[in-house]
């Protein structure tokens, strides 16, 4: 799924602008990183791409139009066709893991598939397949609420890789995992978004992740796009200067020193 | 000796001493009067009454008119009970807010609330007459018989599930449903893969201790002709058979703790 933003604003009700003037297009099976600081905006940005929040201002084209023209049943069946990963998936306690995985779609299911779907679950392969991707196929029959964090966020990984989104949006999807495992799970997102042609953007707090396994990064700073450049074009004093920090004493370039991994 | 004083000790006392200075006057006002218990042809009344209790009837005509009164019981409780989660559940999937998709909606106001404002009236009504008078009510309509205390509970039971099954939708965490109606799941199936997962220990409790209170409710709307062992209960009162009271009301106390025992093991397992 292609997208593009002309001049995007998005003002929250308490009048707080999280997002100014933002340009952006992305093709279709695009693979983009989101880095910056805390409260820049990233998660605002994400949810007004999954059209959760109308911008206040600009143009925002999903596809080949805009979807807050769409009625809302067609912005229903536009919502299931987009993927949100959440940084605390938010599924509830008691559910199966299984149960989690396979409500991811429910936006294609008529009612009655997902009653029967509730009682008994209908498509075991699917969430298995999904699970195993994430190496997590062994709890398929736990219940949510006796999984650790890193767990929990593949368990919403997968939920959105059964979904088969064609717009994957993951915000900090990793960041409950040890780096190794975040390293894996990113790659295995990567791999699947990009098998099934979907467009992905990941937030990220570890910028090196960022710039192994994604090809494009945007630098968002104060709701404004600082830069929107290919991995190999961020150069580390653009990085301080996204990062940089009045009001922290320690400086922010000792903390970006890119590891070398290799680009999935 | 020195250990602080309960910081919590002082109001308490207040509010106690506060408690029981507004208690007074609703005691005189309600004319609640000891005294009538001692006066002597009062005494002997009641004496006779209670001497007459024991022992309990139990000729075998008898005995299967009891079982058959509270037989009727439960199947009013448990039908009218059934009724009322019909009328309740719909009622509170559509009033409450847990479902609302107007966060997503970017508008202000929904038709949503113009739908649930007059609906949130309907379940006030229904619950804010109390059920004997429902009964009162049906009994003139449908005559003598259990049908008026079914749907006595039925209407007065069905608007309180609504209002507290919508609370305790309300009450759960509602990240979940939000973000499957943000992926494009209607408003049921959010409910049924968001909501229900946390709520359904709370519902399933609240609705068998509702079905406890719809047995001890059905037998006081006996008393005014609904059927069943209240019905019973104000015959023999009538004909100031003690003997068959007494039984009656054993009945009755085995009937509820029966209710107790059996929602407690239910309860119990749910919260496993
Ligand atoms: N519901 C809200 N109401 C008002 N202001 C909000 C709301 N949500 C976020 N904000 C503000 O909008 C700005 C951007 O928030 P956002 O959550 O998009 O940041 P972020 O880049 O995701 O930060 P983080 O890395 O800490 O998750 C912040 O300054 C935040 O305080
Ligand atoms: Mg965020």
């Amino acid at each position: 799924m292609q997208l593009q933003l002309s001049g995007v604003g998005f003002t929250h009700a308490d009048g707080h602008v999280a997002l100014r003037e933002l340009h952006l297009q992305v093709a279709q099976g695009e693979q983009i990183a989101i880095i910056g600081p805390s409260g820049a905006g990233k998660t605002s940005l994400l949810r007004l791409l999954g059209c959760q929040i109308k911008p206040s201002l600009g143009q925002f084209q999903l596809g080949t139009q805009q979807p807050w023209q769409h009625s809302p049943r067609a912005l229903r069946a536009l919502r299931s066709r987009i993927g949100l990963i959440h940084q605390q998936p938010p599924l509830p306690p008691k559910q199966r893991v299984i149960t989690a995985v396979l409500a991811g779609r429910l936006g294609q299911w008529s009612l009655l598939h997902s009653l029967r779907n509730l009682l008994s679950p209908q498509d075991r392969q699917g969430a298995e397949t999904a699970l195993a991707r994430l190496d997590l196929a062994d709890k398929l029959f736990q219940r949510c609420d006796q999984l650790s964090g890193g767990q929990l966020q593949r368990v919403g990984i997968a939920r959105v890789l059964y979904q088969q989104a064609e717009l994957m949006l993951a915000d900090e999807p990793v960041s409950a995992m040890d780096p190794h495992l975040a390293q894996h799970t990113l790659r295995s997102l990567c791999a699947a978004a990009a098998e099934q042609g979907s467009t992905l953007l990941a937030s990220l707090h570890t910028v090196d992740l960022a710039l192994a396994l994604f090809p494009r990064i945007i630098g968002l700073r104060d709701g404004r796009i600082q830069f929107d450049l290919p991995a190999q074009a961020v150069s580390p004093e653009q990085l301080s200067a996204l990062y940089a920090n009045e009001r922290l004493a320690s400086p922010a370039s000792t903390a970006l020193n890119p590891l070398r991994i290799a680009r999935c | 000796m020195n250990t602080p004083r309960d910081p919590a000790s002082l109001p308490r006392l207040l509010i106690s001493m506060v408690a029981l200075l507004l208690l007074w006057p609703g005691l005189t006002l309600s004319e609640f009067n000891p005294g009538v218990w001692f006066a002597a042809d009062n005494r002997a009344t009641i004496a006779g009454f209670l001497a007459d209790f024991w022992p309990l009837a139990h000729d075998a005509d008898f005995l299967r008119l009891v079982a058959r009164a509270t037989l009727e019981t439960l199947a009013m409780a448990t039908a009218g009970t059934a009724l009322a989660f019909l009328i309740g559940l719909p009622l509170a999937l559509i009033v409450t807010q847990a479902l609302s998709r107007r966060q997503f909606s970017g508008a202000r106001t929904s038709a949503g609330s113009f739908i649930r404002a007059p609906l949130r009236l309907l379940l006030v009504i229904l619950r804010s007459v109390p059920e004997i008078v429902w009964a009162l009510l049906f009994v003139r309509a449908v005559g003598l018989g259990p049908t008026a205390g079914v749907l006595a509970i039925a209407l007065s039971y069905g608007g309180m599930l609504g209002k507290v099954y919508a609370e305790i939708f309300e009450s759960v965490d509602a990240k979940p449903a939000r973000a499957l109606l943000a992926a494009g799941s209607s408003r049921l199936q959010a409910f049924g893969y968001g909501v229900l997962p946390s709520a359904a220990p709370e519902l399933v409790s609240y609705s068998v201790y509702r079905w406890e209170c719809a047995l001890r409710a059905s037998v006081v709307m006996g008393i005014v002709g609904a059927g069943g062992l209240g019905q019973q209960v104000e015959l023999s009162l009538r004909l100031f058979a003690g003997a068959e009271v007494a039984s009656l009301l054993l009945a009755f106390v085995l009937l509820v703790a029966l209710a107790d025992g059996l929602s407690r093991l239910l309860r119990k397992a749910l919260l496993t």
